[in-house]
C-alpha cells in the first residue's frame, strides 16, 4: 500500500455524520458552514464537562472542609489556654481525622495517575485497550498503597488509645 | 450495677479534669453534675475510678467528699503527658 493510498484510507468519507469528525480531522474534512456548528458543539461539550467536573470537585471539597470546622474552634480554645484534657483528646481525635482525610486525598491522586497511565499508554501504544488496562492497574496499585497506609495509621492510633486506658 | 469493662477515655478525662481543676474535695452530687452524666453512667465510672484507687474519700460533718488520690493525680498527669506526646507526632 502506497503512502497516498494509506492517507486516503485514513480520510473520513463525506457520508459520515459531522459529529463523528473531531479533532484536527475536522478542519480537513468539514467544509463550509458545517464547521461552525461542529466547533460550537465541541465548545459547548467542553464547557458542560468542565462545569460538571467543577461542581463535583466543589461538592467534595466542601464536604471535606466541614469536617474541619470544629478543629479551628478547638485550636482557638487551646491557644487561649482554656482547654481541658478532654478538649485535648477531642483535638487529638480531630487532628487524627484531618490527617486521615489528607491521606484520603491520595486516592484522588491514584485516579489521576490511572488517567495519566491510560493516556500515555494509549498514545504511545496506539491502543486504547492496553491504555485502559494500564490505567486500571496503575489506579488499583496506588489506591491499594493509599488504603494500606490509611488503615495502618488508624490502627496505630486506636491501639495507642487502648494502651493509655489500660495503663491508667 | 453493671461493671465497666472498657471506659471511654473522654469520660475519664472529664472526671479527672473536674476533680483536678476543682482542687478541693467535692460532694458526689456536685461531681455528677459537673461531669454531666446520668446516675447510672456516673456510678459505673465512679466505681471504676474508686476500684483503680483514683479517688480518696474524706468525711466532714457527716458529708462524704471526694478528691483525687495521689494515684488519680498521677493518672491525670500521665494522660496530659500522653496527649501532648501524641499531638507532637501528629502531622496534617
Amino acid at each position: 500500500m502506497s503512502a497516498c493510498q494509506l492517507w486516503s484510507s485514513l480520510q473520513l468519507t463525506p457520508v459520515q455524520p459531522a459529529r463523528a469528525r473531531l479533532g484536527i480531522a475536522l478542519y480537513f474534512n468539514v467544509k463550509g458552514p458545517e464547521i461552525t456548528l461542529d466547533l460550537l458543539w465541541a465548545f459547548l461539550t467542553a464547557i458542560a464537562s468542565g462545569a460538571i467536573a467543577a461542581g463535583v470537585m466543589y461538592a467534595v471539597r466542601r464536604q471535606r472542609a466541614s469536617e474541619f470546622a470544629d478543629l479551628g474552634a478547638l485550636l482557638t480554645k487551646m491557644k487561649q489556654g482554656r482547654a481541658s484534657s478532654e478538649d485535648g483528646l477531642r483535638l487529638m481525635d480531630l487532628m487524627h481525622q484531618a490527617a486521615l482525610t489528607m491521606r484520603k486525598q491520595r486516592l484522588d491522586s491514584a485516579f489521576a495517575y490511572g488517567v495519566g497511565a491510560f493516556i500515555l499508554v494509549s498514545v504511545v501504544g496506539l491502543n486504547a485497550g492496553f491504555g485502559a488496562l494500564a490505567g486500571v492497574v496503575t489506579y488499583l496499585y496506588f489506591r491499594f498503597e493509599a488504603l494500606r497506609d490509611f488503615q495502618k495509621e488508624d490502627e496505630r492510633y486506636e491501639v495507642a488509645k487502648r494502651d493509655i486506658i489500660l495503663s491508667l | 450495677m453493671k461493671k465497666l469493662e472498657r471506659p471511654d477515655l473522654y469520660v475519664l478525662a472529664r472526671f479527672l479534669d473536674v476533680l483536678y481543676e476543682n482542687g478541693q474535695p467535692m460532694r458526689k452530687t456536685n461531681l455528677q453534675m459537673r461531669t454531666g452524666l446520668n446516675y447510672v453512667r456516673f456510678s459505673e465510672y465512679f466505681d471504676w475510678m474508686t476500684s483503680h484507687g483514683f479517688l480518696q474519700k474524706k468525711v466532714e460533718d457527716d458529708v462524704e467528699l471526694y478528691s483525687l488520690s495521689p494515684q488519680g493525680l498521677d493518672a491525670y498527669h500521665r494522660l496530659v503527658a500522653w496527649i501532648r506526646e501524641t499531638m507532637k507526632g501528629m502531622r496534617i
